[in-house]
């Protein structure tokens, strides 16, 4: 532990400090596991540390890593139907609106600088592929977890974790 | 389900105890199954080594800078840690004598017509249940709320002087927010995935006036003695139940003029009244 900090309270419950200190890595790798790049994945971590402060008083001491995963989940969940729903394209008429551009250059260099095979294999998943494995083995979710978290049954999630797994296999081998 | 459906769930110690005997005789006895197993093993080897991502320089500065900036004003309410599972929720627990809609909604099947097509899905809210639903969280309105103290206030959503919200449920896609003003009337205000076809709504309802609000298609009939407009926008059906007996253009004024916002078009109110149930009240969590 850092000199000089206090540490986790006598019940067990950290405090926003320490999560942003000691977990914020994890949650950055969820979101962007998830997200698929830089940009949006500290937009959602952004969020959902929003989420975890308003949270955390009524935060029971447990398996602090899979509530995270789950706040940075349903961010990102949150942020992906939000954008189905609202169109980015900018309207003529509209000054306010901004056109979605290429990535910026910064994006780009961080991209270049940091080949990623797994995250490409994982964006080329359909997204109920992609979102199960990605809350089992990089959150670290179990099963009934996951199910709980996106709505479909234990049996659902099994299957789409193998067939998950099984296509990645095909494009990492 | 297939042997090979199960591998993952075997190799996450996730399988039901007696099937596990199954795929353990399947592998010992088939060396293709038994490489097929392996490669799966490598595969999630491989994601949970290569797992972490480092975030780039600066970024956690600048969002913990944000983070503390954006909580430091108007934090309304606690939300649940643990994720809500079938969410039916009354604010009962932060004003006093606010409908306790769970029984309600546990009554009510929320029939919704969704007719795929080339468009997308059209969604036609089913009126009568939630009128249903609005009658029930009115008749279960507090006729005083004198004595709520200042905590209980605080812990409210923002609003203003003449609309107050006084109970909200979520059911599925359903979100429901009911509102009483300061004279009395009562309106609920519905929200649902997917898109108004305004004309299949006329058809269903045997009519009722059509025309555009803010821009949004809209529908609206009296029914008894409640006005119920219904109204498509940016892939949401929101259905407005008010027992304000005004015309329509009087009664979206009354009803949704005064509801909080912190912008003034009609969509823009109609977002922040589900946000306001969506996001502070922890549904989203």
């Amino acid at each position: 532990m850092a000199a000089g900090h206090p540490g986790p309270a006598p019940d067990g419950v950290p405090t926003w400090d320490d999560i942003a200190r000691d977990h914020v890595d994890f949650m950055y790798s969820v979101a962007f596991r998830l997200a698929g790049n830089h940009s949006d994945a500290e937009d959602v971590v952004q969020d959902a540390l929003v989420r975890v402060k308003r949270g955390l008083e009524s935060y029971v001491p447990g398996s602090l890593h899979g509530w995270l995963a789950r706040i940075v989940t349903n961010v990102f969940l949150d942020e992906t139907r939000r954008r189905k729903r609202r169109p980015q394209t900018a309207l003529p008429d509209d000054p306010d609106r901004v056109i979605a551009g290429a990535p910026g250059a910064d994006e780009a260099l961080a991209m270049e600088s940091l080949p990623d095979h797994l995250q490409d294999a994982l964006n080329g998943l359909p997204d109920e592929f992609r979102t199960v494995v990605i809350l089992c083995d990089v959150a670290g979710l179990t099963y009934h977890e996951i199910a709980d978290q996106i709505g479909v049954p234990v049996g659902t999630v099994r299957s789409r974790v193998h067939r998950g797994r099984t296509r990645l296999r095909e494009v990492l081998s | 389900m297939n042997l090979d459906d199960r591998f993952s769930g075997y190799l996450d110690g996730e399988l039901p105890a007696e099937e596990r005997p199954e795929i353990e005789a399947a592998l010992a006895a088939d060396p293709e199954l038994r490489a097929e197993f392996d490669a799966l093993r490598s595969v999630r080897d491989l994601i949970r080594a290569e797992a972490m991502v480092v975030m780039r320089p600066g970024s956690f500065e600048r969002i913990v800078a944000e983070v503390e900036a954006d909580s430091g004003d108007d934090i309304i309410v606690v939300p649940e840690a643990e994720p809500v599972v079938a969410p039916v929720v009354a604010l009962a627990d932060r004003r006093r004598r606010v409908p306790t809609f769970a029984a309600v909604a546990a009554s009510f099947a929320i029939i919704v017509s969704v007719v795929g097509g080339l468009g997308g899905e059209t969604t036609l809210p089913a009126v009568g249940e939630l009128i249903a639903r609005h009658d029930a969280a009115a008749a279960d309105m507090p006729t005083d709320t004198g004595d709520m103290d200042d905590d209980m206030m605080a812990s409210m959503p923002a609003m203003d002087d003449t609309m107050s919200m006084m109970g909200a449920e979520v059911d599925d896609d359903l979100v429901h927010a009911i509102y009483e003003s300061s004279s009395g009337s009562v309106v609920s205000v519905f929200r649902q995935d997917g898109d108004l076809d305004v004309d299949e709504l006329v058809d269903e309802m045997d009519g009722g006036d059509t025309g555009v609000m803010d821009g949004l298609p809209m529908w609206g009939k009296d029914i008894g003695d409640l006005h119920v407009t219904v109204l498509d926008g940016d892939g949401y059906v929101w259905t407005i139940v008010s027992d304000v007996d005004d015309t329509m253009d009087e009664v979206m004024t009354d009803a949704m003029a005064d509801l909080p916002s912190r912008s003034s078009g009609v969509r823009e109110r109609l977002h922040d009244v589900a946000e306001a149930i969506v996001e502070p009240f922890g549904f989203g969590i």
